[in-house]
């Protein structure tokens, strides 16, 4: 068609306009170029941006006019208290922050809001029907108990520590692999491990048991387990999640050859040979111990995963000795045997990795990962943290009300353009490192300015930053590690500053 | 719908900067998309109108208004595999199933409009109070509103075609400042010259089909989908 046509050659001429940063070659200098002052945004923009945040939608109309009605009155600040309020008891807040501790647990989303009626449509019938499935992911232990701290403002660590919530059976019709809360529970933890209706699961104060995330079906079934595996799995998860310690696989299959893998999980006289038949087990008690490489996980991983040793029901009496181990930033172990699950879950409460690590969480959904998060910023929110008794909605209440979050996007402060720059560089330390190259992170680069400048310009170089033809070249493909384009743009935008320190 | 005006719209906008990431600046999640849908088009409440199944039928379909396998990659969902969206930014398959949605999601609404003829609370998330009460039919109590499916656009006079779009912008988006401050537009009539080009001032298009075509733009725009 004509307009087709048309369309797409307006297309074509917008992108043959648009000069690449640097066509005209590279520049051997890092030139700095002026920062915009920040703006902060107009009310109404900051209540629209307010209600997306917490919401997901736009404000209604009759809002706007209240608002206007409030900057009339000089009393801005009172409507803006009293809307983040409302907005926090809503239930669309309720079910967005639902599905982000599902983007957490790296879960599938539920299909459509929890109070919704569409789930009634949610029944197996017909081939390309959709399943009793997503309507057991919008009902199930662990999306209730999210709802219920939100809803509740209860404290965060409920997530993980809570004595209490509701079970759901799964809908009729349903795939014998996908189970409901029930299949998991054991008769012995006084919980019916069959129901058709939903049931509440209570334990009492000290009952060493917990009724919170990671005790839930959902997260069992996410997680699952196997002889070899033993729990790993569900320790990196919480690693991850809980105290932001995400483990990659160190050892990079740089040849393509998967035996090298193999031969450091099944070392021996045989390598991979061992494989098979479900002997490797057997054969290997303790695989993974003599590899410093797969030891510098694995030193974290397995305590942890022995706490789940015992619980092939997840609320089942019988708990499993483990241990929360890591080592803290500054060099620090930690080292705390824990019971089992419950403990567990409470130790890591305890930990400041995980009060920083949350706050992590929240300063993204709420103010974004573009803005990164300071030292000093981090150190102001964690004291917040606490003062509001780790109360979600509260400490929502209080991002929301601070200065990052009424900006006009793309302000920042060097400072934290720096530390998202080092955020990103952080990521080149695990295998140069291992080369002799000096770290990334710690500046100047190498201990002499020169040898910073030095290697800047090989950054820029090695990431195709420098404006020439060549393509990126680090990392190399089989890292893995990959910068994202928002990775790329950040140190882009750096060095387009003129790559300043703090 | 003409898919290369979307492409255009949202891929070759100069000041495009938001992405899937959560920033300060970002797109809709994929949660978010399926909650402003329900807030800005009621027939996604109402389980009538919507199908059980994926492929094209006389309802709304399940990939429209529900959050699933089939949108999950296009939408920026997080896949459960690897923990993050399987595109940083909105790809063209995001472009041709928001494209395609929200072009089934308005039609649909806009018959439902016809079946409930007489809830005025909900005629007036689409149109302005000014054309309603100039249209209104008082001696026709069921359907007092039908002479907006049988006047044509351009016998709407110019002031009244301005605010029929401005009143569709600020229900979609908002008012003035939030466009100007999103910046993909310098505001709001900057933004309504745009929105009024997709229906020449002299179309034969009755003033509901108009409206559906505009709200249509306004929804394509990527102030819809960004906050």
């Amino acid at each position: 068609m004509p307009s087709r046509f048309l369309a797409l050659a307006a297309a074509l001429a917008v992108l043959a306009a648009c000069t690449p940063r640097h066509a005209a070659g590279p520049d051997p200098k890092i030139k700095p170029q002026p920062k915009p002052e920040p703006v902060a945004m107009s009310p109404v923009s900051y209540l629209r941006k307010l209600s997306f945040h917490i919401r997901g939608q736009t404000p209604e109309r009759a809002e706007y006019a209240e608002l206007t009605r409030a900057i009339e009155q000089n009393q801005v600040d009172q409507f803006f208290k009293e809307k983040t309020t409302h907005y926090l008891k809503s239930r669309e807040h309720i079910d967005k922050m639902s599905f982000r501790i599902e983007e957490l647990l790296h879960l599938r989303a539920t299909p459509v809001p929890y109070h919704s009626p569409l789930l009634d449509l949610y029944k197996a019938e017909g081939p390309l029907a959709p399943t009793a499935f997503d309507e057991y992911i919008a009902r199930n232990s662990l999306n209730e108990l999210v709802r219920q701290v939100v809803a509740q403002n209860q404290s965060w660590d409920t997530l993980l520590t809570g004595k209490s919530y509701r079970a759901f059976p799964l809908a009729e019709n349903i795939n014998a692999l996908h189970t409901g809360d029930f299949l998991f529970f054991s008769d012995a933890a006084g919980v019916p491990s069959q129901s058709q209706t939903e049931a509440p699961v209570v334990f009492a104060a000290d009952d060493t048991r917990v009724a919170g995330i990671l005790t839930t079906g959902r997260f069992f079934g996410r997680y699952v387990n196997t002889a070899l595996n033993q729990n790993r799995k569900r320790a990196a998860a919480i690693f991850r999640t809980f105290l932001c310690d995400d483990m990659k696989a160190v050892v990079v299959d740089e040849s393509g050859n998967q035996n090298e893998i193999l031969d450091k999980v099944f070392p021996g006289p045989g390598g991979n040979s061992l494989i098979g038949g479900g002997q490797a087990k057997s054969s290997m008690p303790d695989p993974h111990g003599t590899d410093p490489a797969c030891m510098k996980c694995h030193y974290k991983l397995d305590p942890m995963g022995k706490t789940f040793q015992e619980s092939g029901m997840i609320l089942a009496p019988l708990a499993s000795p483990g241990a929360l181990v890591y080592t803290r930033a500054n060099g620090g172990k930690v080292n705390i045997p824990v019971a089992g699950v419950g403990q567990l879950a409470q130790a890591i409460t305890e930990q400041p990795e995980y009060v920083n690590c949350q706050v992590g969480h929240f300063w993204r959904w709420y103010i974004g990962e573009d803005k990164p998060l300071t030292p000093v910023v981090a150190a102001e929110l964690a004291a917040k943290f606490e003062e509001v008794k780790r109360q979600p909605n509260d400490f929502i209440a209080y991002l929301v009300s601070r200065p990052e979050f009424g900006f006009v996007a793309s302000q920042e402060s060097n400072a934290e353009l720096v530390t998202a720059v080092k955020r990103v560089l952080k990521n080149c330390n695990g295998c140069h490192a291992l080369e002799g190259v000096p770290s990334f992170t710690d500046w100047p680069i190498g201990g002499t300015e020169s040898r910073h400048q030095k290697m800047l310009g090989f950054i820029r170089n090695s990431l195709a930053l420098d404006g020439s033809s060549k393509p990126r070249w680090m990392p190399p493909k089989n890292s893995s590690w990959q910068p994202s384009p928002a990775d790329l743009a950040t140190l882009q935008r750096w060095f387009d500053m003129g790559a300043p320190n703090e | 719908m003409n898919k290369w005006f979307i492409v255009f719209l949202i891929f070759f906008s100069s000041q495009a900067f938001a992405s899937f990431s959560e920033n300060s600046r970002r797109y809709l999640s994929p949660k978010d998309m399926f909650t402003l849908l329900n807030q800005k088009f009621p027939v996604l409440q109402d389980k009538q109108h919507l199908a059980k199944y994926h492929f094209p039928s006389d309802q709304v379909p399940l990939s429209c208004w529900g959050l699933g396998l089939r949108n999950g990659n296009s939408t920026g969902l997080v896949l459960p595999a690897i923990g993050a969206a399987a595109t940083a930014s909105p790809g063209t398959a995001f472009v041709r199933w928001w494209g395609s949605c929200v072009d089934q999601i308005v039609i649909k609404q806009f018959m439902a409009l016809n079946l409930k003829a007489n809830d005025e609370g909900l005629w007036k998330k689409f149109y302005a109070p000014e054309i309603l009460d100039r249209y209104r039919d008082k001696g026709n109590v069921k359907e007092p509103f039908h002479r907006l499916t049988s006047v044509e656009w351009k016998d709407l006079p110019p002031n009244l075609k301005q605010v029929q779009i401005r009143f569709l912008i600020e229900e979609l988006i908002g008012p003035n400042p939030v466009i100007a401050d999103l910046g993909f537009a310098k505001g709001i009539d900057d933004l309504a010259a745009t929105i009024q080009s997709i229906v020449p001032d002299d179309s034969n298009l009755k003033i509901s089909h108009a409206t559906q075509a505009l709200i249509t733009g306004v929804t394509l725009r990527e102030e819809f989908i960004t906050y």
